[in-house]
């Protein structure tokens, strides 16, 4: 997988799950915030893909 | 007057050697090419010494003297006998060649002397302190003086009085400047030593950026690796052994974390937050993380804290430290134990025990505790203690072990401790 995050792996309704979960269960704020920064990448990928 | 400017000749020709050398000498090869420094050593004695023959200090009645005897006292201290040898031989046919063989035999005897005695002092010279090297040159210089007790009569051609008196005029004078001289050499060889220190620091502060950068990168990794086993974790569809697995990986996850910050506080001083802190929300924090890691070891954790103590500090810091006494504890017990966690008020200090039941610590062990790079485990990076003791002192508490071989190992911890409020 290389040096990049494992998390663009995950499917996007997996992601948002987790997010989800992550925060019910008040899991470490790095983790949040990690996956708050996955969630946030494709985002603005969904807004390239669109524009262009 | 003339005396004055003779000696200042003298004085000028000794030292210009040591001039010479600080300015031209590149100090990097001090250990490589041993051979070729020696020749120039002994070029360098014997020049300087001839010359000096060459301008007698004028003393009264016809007498004359000058600084012959420091090249062959320096040369013989820091190049060895064979360079002293060296040197008397070429003193002694200097001598015959300027002067004839007037005095020639007391000449001898005083440069033997020298020889002999600067080749022992070389051997214990940097072993002592200044002041003792400056005593005992100072010694070695006026001890010559004596042999003119003696010395036989008709060998003389003043009053043996007068003589005596001359001598050591010449030797007070002679020995200023080797003072001097020695000083001089030291400095030089300080001023290396320091140059090779802070070339290695700087290696060294190089390395340690680099292991911050890359432990704040490996970080990541591990935070996502230990939330996603976290939400495993969640899932009640697991077998109690499933379960046990998994909180298992989680502290050792956290294990390798608590190992990574050892090395990020060392490599940059963080921002401390100072505030009131309960000790029992620490020690509880501790318990949680290295319960799974105690029941792996067979190793039953008990509490006894107080609820209502608090105490000024870092809370990040704080929990380290305990972590990493407990950490320590628990794998002092190899067949399985009891962790103690305790803490009690004593007038205005709150003190922390961490105790265990396991193998215990020498007193010659337990001097070493706590020094950097000192570790009893195989894996260890024998920071952690010097870590945790560092963040106790910066605190201004104090840390205090005792133990019995065999039997256990008690770490107390004083911290000054904030009035009791309603936290």
């Amino acid at each position: 997988m290389g040096r990049q995050g494992g998390m663009k792996y995950l499917s996007d309704a997996l992601l948002l799950e987790t997010y989800y979960k992550a925060r019910e269960l008040d899991l470490s704020e790095d983790f949040i915030s990690l996956i708050k920064q996955e969630i946030n990448r494709r985002s603005h990928l969904n807004n390239d893909q669109i524009t262009s | 007057m003339d005396l004055f400017l003779h000696y200042l000749l003298n004085i000028f020709i000794i030292l210009t050697p040591i001039f010479l050398y600080i300015i031209f000498w590149k100090d990097e090869q001090t250990y490589c090419q041993k051979k070729i420094p020696q020749l120039l050593f002994f070029t360098l004695c014997a020049v300087t010494m001839i010359i000096v023959m060459l301008f007698p200090i004028p003393l009264h009645s016809g007498i004359t003297f000058d600084l012959r005897y420091i090249p062959i006292f320096i040369g013989t201290l820091y190049g060895g006998v064979p360079i002293g040898i060296g040197l008397i031989v070429v003193h002694l046919i200097g001598r015959i060649i300027l002067f004839g063989y007037a005095y020639l035999l007391i000449g001898f005897l005083i440069s033997i002397f020298l020889v002999i005695s600067a080749s022992w002092a070389s051997k214990y010279f940097n072993d002592w302190s200044n002041k003792k090297k400056y005593g005992i040159t100072i010694i070695i210089f006026f001890l010559p003086s004596q042999l003119l007790i003696v010395y036989p009569n008709n060998y003389l051609s003043i009053p043996r009085l007068e003589a005596f008196i001359t001598m050591i005029l010449f030797l007070a004078f002679t020995t200023c400047i080797v003072l001097i001289v020695v000083f001089l050499i030291d400095r030089i060889q300080i001023n290396s030593r320091l140059k090779q220190d802070l070339i290695k620091s700087e290696q060294l502060r190089i390395v340690s950026e680099l292991a911050a950068s890359v432990a704040h990168e490996v970080r990541n990794p591990m935070t996502v690796a230990r939330g996603f086993i976290q939400l495993i974790h969640t899932n009640s569809k697991l077998s109690a052994n499933e379960k046990d697995y998994l909180q298992l990986t989680i502290s050792e996850l956290d294990r390798a974390q608590s190992i990574i910050s050892d090395y990020l506080s060392l490599a940059k001083p963080e921002k401390k937050e100072i505030k009131p802190i309960q000790v029992y929300h620490i020690m509880d924090k501790v318990r949680h993380t290295i319960q799974a890691y105690a029941l792996m070891n067979n190793v039953s954790v008990e509490m006894n804290i107080p609820k209502l103590v608090a105490i000024y500090g870092n809370e990040k810091e704080l929990t380290q430290v305990m972590l990493n006494l407990a950490k320590n504890g628990i794998e002092a017990m190899e067949h399985g134990g009891t962790l103690t966690l305790s803490a009690n008020k004593k007038d205005k200090k709150v003190q922390l025990v961490v105790k265990d039941t396991g193998i215990g610590i020498s007193k010659d062990q337990l001097a070493k505790v706590g020094t950097a790079y000192y570790s009893t485990k195989e894996k260890g990076t024998g920071l952690g203690l010097m870590i945790s003791f560092n963040i106790i002192h910066s605190l201004g508490g104090t840390v205090s072990v005792n133990s019995v071989l065999g039997e256990g190992t008690e770490f107390k911890i004083n911290l000054p401790c904030i009035q009791e409020t309603l936290l």
